[in-house]
């Protein structure tokens, strides 16, 4: 067996985790490499200096704080439904209102730079025959298109 | 009600807790309760914290009880959660040897020594704590943990294994690594007789 496979064997075996014929395989090799029995003597006489010489003893009063905690995340808990209940919908409309109300602000702005970005507004003859009014420009007096046609050129 | 489920074993608790006994889960909480603890306090050290992450624990007992279907013994789950805990656990920066001021003194001697012990022996307990757990610290976290396990809950390596998801194989390499480590920090404090 090489030192470096017994070094690592000597930690399972301080610690009772060898087969049987491993342990026979380590033992031999220890009673014939010194560098590898002192490294076991180390290990064994650092790990016993680290034994619990004490308990460690829980808090009397532990199991009660546990509860009490329990207690109070559940307290909080229900309180916090009733509150979610109403409280969503009212998010979800301002949030709503909040989104229109940032989207016609932004609207105006672009609309009056694209307004402002034109030459000239278009007159009011050429709106009439873009759109196709003119055909109204013909009918008689009194008339439905009569009075549709001076609505859309001012009575010009 | 606590005496009639002395006799029951983890997973007849647990499930008794789920059906809304709750003395069950009193039963397991004084089952477990100074091994938990013992294995935070080895882990985080004779802080305040230490209480604090033993309640965490328990508490996620108590909120996920549902959760454990039986494919592993109770003690393995609860382990499993203890150690997560830890391991989660963010360190506040301080130096072990401050466990030797007034609070960090106190604690220790209300956790380790008993009144009987004079002064001295009180406070030479202390200081070999603080010497062992601070050269714990010095350890990974995963090494810690599965030293804890080992050395101090005398858990096996196919337990360890089993509580922190990892091959045999890997347990045997921490631990040989964190024995290596501990050796280290160590040795110094045992040639002049502190350890």
């Amino acid at each position: 067996m090489k030192c470096a496979k017994a070094k690592r064997k000597i930690s399972m075996l301080l610690d009772g985790e060898l087969e049987k014929n491993e342990e026979e395989k380590l033992l031999a090799h220890l009673n014939v490499c010194e560098n590898c029995r002192k490294e076991k003597e180390a290990l064994h006489s650092i790990l016993t200096s680290i034994e619990p010489t004490a308990t460690i003893t829980a808090p009397p009063y532990l199991y009660l704080k546990v509860k009490q905690q329990i207690r109070e995340q559940e307290v909080k808990k229900s309180l916090s439904r009733p509150l979610l209940r109403w409280l969503r919908p009212i998010t979800v409309t301002l949030g709503v209102v909040v989104i229109l109300f940032f989207s016609s602000l932004i609207g105006n702005f672009l609309g009056k730079r694209i307004w402002t970005g034109q030459t000239a507004p278009a007159t009011s003859q050429e709106f009439v025959t873009t759109i196709g009014f003119d055909v109204f420009s013909d009918t008689p007096n009194a008339s439905f298109g009569y009075i549709y046609n001076n609505l859309l050129t001012g009575g010009k | 009600m606590v005496k009639t489920l002395f006799h029951e074993d983890d997973e007849f608790l647990i499930k008794r807790f789920v059906s809304n006994d709750e003395s069950a889960f009193e039963e397991l909480f004084r089952r477990y309760e100074q091994k938990i603890f013992n294995l935070v306090y080895r882990y985080i050290g004779p802080y305040p914290e230490t209480e604090e992450l033993t309640q965490d624990v328990f508490i996620k007992v108590y909120k996920s009880a549902q959760t454990f279907k039986g494919k592993s013994k109770f003690s393995t789950w609860i382990y499993r959660i203890a150690v997560n805990t830890c391991l989660n656990y963010k360190k506040k920066k301080r130096l072990v040897m401050e466990s030797l001021d007034k609070s960090g003194t106190q604690l220790v001697k209300e956790l380790v020594a008993p009144d009987s012990t004079t002064p001295e022996e009180q406070f030479t307990r202390a200081r070999k704590m603080a010497i062992i757990q601070q050269a714990l610290d010095s350890l990974p976290p995963n090494q810690k943990i599965a030293f804890i396990l080992s050395k101090y809950e005398g858990f096996s390596y196919a337990e360890i294994g089993e509580i922190m998801n990892v091959s045999i194989s890997s347990v045997e390499s921490l631990l040989f690594r964190a024995k290596q480590q501990l050796k280290k920090e160590l040795t110094p404090y045992k040639e002049i007789g502190e350890l």
